[in-house]
């Protein structure tokens, strides 16, 4: 049962350690280091204050097993966050375990299970527009369902009429983000409620765009019953270069009993945090309490923003982002004519017929000047689609700055497409070759950081 | 405190260039019935300076019980993070980018990411390891996930040794899948073997497992794999120090909790799934992977390898549904595997396993206590106890110590017991103010 022999790890001094990754991370853009206006990520500024908050000892070394007369200072942490949640989504309760975005999906979705099996009832499919995210489907596909798609209108909103067809008796929910993908708000959301819940459907919010209605309007009052946020976007905790992330999921009162257990709650009678299971409840989603450490965060901002802070944040969100396509559209499309809200898509459909720059281009070429890409190819359903969510916590100067690069490209586009095509010219590497990508698994590592390359 | 950069000069201008008068029209697409005229402040925290802020949340972290000695594991860890580890996974370089999707610009996110698969593979004793899972818990569902697609069967053999909570979580996501699970008992703290049937897709085994015993995983991986079966082995990464590793013992699919690796116990999170498997089941690993590549210039480059698996284009029919990640701990854990490296981890592990067989006899002295297990353990083990398990947890912490974990609820047959764990962290002079703590305890 013992080794043989000793593990193949890295034998390097702690100096040559810290050199390797000061050396890696000067390889490495982030929201630190300038604008970052990647559609539907969030890219927003995190505060400072929030990772010293989340730094304090005391929560930084609680166990998470430990007696919850030992850590009331973390349950109250969760009550807190799970709080500000209900109240800014319009919702009853929530969980904080799911640990991101697709977590909370994949939670939310197992609550619809749970609720139409205690009904009695099995549901086979959930709908999906054809602008979601690619996390819905490969949710919808684990908690079992089939995925079926609703297509949007020449608005780039859900088809009302396409939609009313395709919901049946077999409907277990709909899921949607709103305002959606394409950066429009979902008008028909009380008519599409109503039609959800007259045919036994549970709605569902996806909340990647929450920042932009924040404290302006709710899921809830739009008539949704299960809403997920994710923490690492509105709520501005660093996105860790993938993560870790945190992905609440919140419920109306009639779904209350499915939520994931245990669920710390306040005991009024005796004003301690004690941790309950839901009546019904769908089990654990997370081993523990979720990302506690995200959440902390969270909660750091949300304080340091108030209740008119987070309405001022939508509203400079949905301010940046209209600023910006008024700016760049006289150079690119805009294949919807509809107000955006935090964020907009554009299209380099024509620009790739007049003169083979393609949307990834644009993206590539933008890193020369200084910014990190759009989000580009999605939503898939605009050609050459090329998605930006400057924030709200990018200035004047900087979307002026922005703009001013993407006109630029454009200007490039036309006289010089190859500077643009080649590009980027000022990164550390170009255009990685994805088809020549090695298998993963290698022995080259502890050479790499020795020589310290 | 604000962190929105514009002056209203700078509001003013811009809503000239869109056309509006005010910043309430930004909003008119929303239909007036669902519109709020002041945001919700009931529930929403209200504003605070940054002193402020630093002041109350230091509040709230004074209502933790602090300063307590660590003796409790059960899948998170008092670990010893090094300062060089601390300082390299704050780097904001890596905190605040995201998913490397524009290559160009993440060579350090990739390369680490690239540096910590090779790692795990070599953990672990396997072939291809992912860019990492949410936690230990979340691993496990996505091993037996692969496990079923790949064996097209549906029958789960669990032993009784799995974390309790990991098995919960799984037993919730199995609820999408239509996976039957089934439990294999315990017999003197490891789990009785039986022969395995053809219809299982998944046999899984933690080793060593939640009560600290070393499981016979050789065993395991032999039957899962006569019945056609994949065997799913949940590892802990610092036993991989001293014991032989799951890929050596014949795991397909290997799985744990990385917490220990670089992470703090942050009361649960984040921690890091670790998953590695076999080079035959690249395509139906979840998650991102990354790979080296060449670039436009023919220079060694990182990107995203195989991402056809994934989400955002396979849609539902990816390998999973993960889109965040764990990066930054993943980081910090390639971090910690560097600063340690072979004989460092070596040393963590003999250490801590040495201090916890000291401190299991010396606590065994104690009338009413002993171990409820008889399997041998590499550096937790569960402890009967005179007295119910919550009463002595409550009553060492008074004497400083957060004893251990509470095993009446999980493992009823034991009747009071707690689960103690021994981290490099812990030193042979708190092992022996433990004992003594405990004897006092004990005798009141």
């Amino acid at each position: 049962m013992l080794a043989d022999e000793e593990l193949d790890l890295p034998e390097i001094g702690e100096r040559d350690l810290v050199a390797h990754f000061t050396r890696l991370a000067h390889r490495q853009y982030s929201v630190d280091a300038g604008a970052y206006p990647l559609g539907s990520c969030t890219m927003k500024y995190n505060p400072k204050a929030s990772e010293a908050v989340a730094a304090l000892e005391s929560f930084a070394a609680a166990h998470p097993s430990a007696p919850d007369s030992m850590v009331q200072g973390c349950l109250e942490v969760i009550c807190l966050v799970e709080r500000a949640i209900c109240a800014l989504t319009g919702m009853k309760r929530a969980t904080l375990q799911p640990p991101a975005g697709a977590a909370g999906e994949l939670t939310g979705l197992l609550i619809m299970r749970a609720y139409h099996d205690a009904q009695g009832e099995e549901r086979s499919k959930v709908l999906i527009p054809d602008s979601a995210h690619g996390t819905n489907p490969a949710s919808v596909a684990i908690a079992g369902y089939e995925t079926v798609v609703v297509p949007s209108d020449l608005e780039g909103l859900v088809d009302l009429g396409e939609f009313e067809k395709l919901l049946d008796d077999q409907t277990a929910g709909f899921m949607l983000t709103n305002p959606n993908t394409l950066g429009l708000f979902e008008k028909n959301i009380k008519t599409i409620a109503k039609l959800v819940h007259e045919a036994g459907g549970l709605l569902y919010y996806d909340g990647a765009n929450l920042n932009a209605v924040l404290g302006i309007c709710r899921p809830g009052d739009m008539g949704f019953d299960i809403v997920h946020s994710n923490l690492h976007k509105t709520f501005a905790t660093p996105h860790g270069g993938g993560g870790p992330g945190s992905g609440p999921v919140a419920v109306k009162d009639h779904l209350v009993e499915y939520l994931p257990g245990p669920l710390p709650t306040l005991d009024p009678a005796t004003g301690r945090f004690m941790q309950v299971q839901p009546a019904k409840s769908i089990g654990r989603v997370h081993a523990n309490h979720g990302n506690f450490a995200i959440v902390l965060r969270a909660l750091a901002y949300m304080t340091s923003n108030g209740p008119e802070g987070l309405r001022r944040v939508a509203e400079m969100a949905v301010l940046n982002a209209r600023y910006l396509q008024a700016r760049i559209a006289g150079a690119y499309q805009m294949p919807y004519t509809g107000d955006c809200m935090h964020e907009f898509v554009a299209s380099a459909g024509e620009m790739r017929r007049e003169t083979g720059v393609r949307a990834l281009d644009v993206g590539k070429r933008l890193l020369d000047k200084g910014f990190h890409a759009p989000t580009v190819y999605f939503p898939l359903i605009v050609d050459e689609a090329m998605m930006f969510e400057p924030t709200e916590t990018e200035s004047l100067e900087t979307i002026d700055a922005l703009a001013d690069a993407l006109i630029e490209i454009a200007a490039e586009a036309q006289t010089d497409p190859d500077v643009v095509t080649q590009s980027p010219h000022t990164t550390p590497v170009r255009r990685p070759d994805e088809g020549r990508v090695s298998n993963p698994k290698t022995r080259r590592l502890t050479a790499d950081m020795n020589a310290g390359r | 405190m604000s962190f929105i950069p514009h002056t209203d000069a700078d509001v003013g201008v811009m809503l000239d260039t869109v056309g509006l008068d005010s910043t309430i029209n930004l909003f008119d697409s929303i239909p007036d019935e669902i519109r709020l005229d002041f945001p919700p402040s009931s529930g929403v925290p209200q504003a605070l300076s940054e002193p402020e802020l630093i002041a109350s949340m230091k509040a709230l972290a004074g209502r933790n019980r602090g300063e307590l000695v660590c003796f409790a594991g059960g899948g998170a860890y008092d670990a010893f993070v090094p300062a060089a580890v601390s300082s390299i996974a704050a780097k904001p370089e890596f905190a605040t980018a995201y998913t490397p999707y524009q290559a160009e610009v993440s060579q350090g996110v990739l390369q680490a990411l690239f540096e910590y698969q090779t790692l795990i593979c070599r953990l672990t004793g396997m072939e291809v390891a992912n860019a990492s899972l949410y936690d230990g818990a979340t691993a496990l569902v996505e091993g037996v996930a692969l496990a079923a697609a790949v064996t097209g069967k549906s029958k789960i053999v669990v032993g009784a040794g799995l974390n309790p909570r990991f098995r919960q979580v799984l037993e919730t996501v199995a609820s999408g899948h239509s996976w039957d699970i089934t439990s294999v008992p315990l017999e003197g703290g490891v789990s009785a073997w039986p022969s395995i049937d053809g219809d299982v897709a998944a046999v899984v085994v933690q080793h060593p497992n939640y009560l600290g015993c070393l499981e016979d995983v050789g065993l395991v991986t032999a039957r899962a794999s006569e019945a056609g079966a994949l065997s799913v082995v949940v590892t802990d990464p610092i036993s991989n120090g001293i014991l032989k590793t799951p890929g050596a013992l014949g795991a397909d699919v290997v799985v744990g909790e990385g917490q220990q690796l670089g992470g703090a116990l942050n009361f649960g999170g984040p921690y890091l799934g670790i998953f590695a498997t076999k080079d035959a089941y690249l395509r139906q690993v979840p998650g991102r992977i990354v790979g080296e590549t060449v670039d436009a210039d023919g220079k060694r480059a990182y990107a995203l390898a195989l991402q056809a698996r994934e989400q955002h284009i396979r849609r539902e029919k990816a390998s999973s549904n993960i889109c965040t990640n764990q990066t930054l701990m993943a980081i910090a854990a390639t971090a910690a595997l560097a600063w340690l490296g072979p004989q460092g981890l070596r040393r963590a592990a003999e250490s801590s396993s040495l201090l916890a067989h000291y401190l299991a006899d010396r606590l065994c002295e104690i009338p009413g206590c002993s171990l409820a297990t008889t399997a041998p353990f590499f550096r937790e083990f569960a402890l009967k106890l005179p007295l119910p398990a919550a009463d002595v947890i409550e009553r060492l912490a008074d004497e400083g110590f957060l004893a251990g974990v509470d095993l009446t609820g999980d493992y009823p047959d034991f009747g009071d017991a707690m689960l103690v764990a021994v981290t490099e962290n812990r030193t042979r002079q708190q092992a022996d103010q433990y004992v003594e703590a405990m004897n006092k305890v004990i005798k009141k």
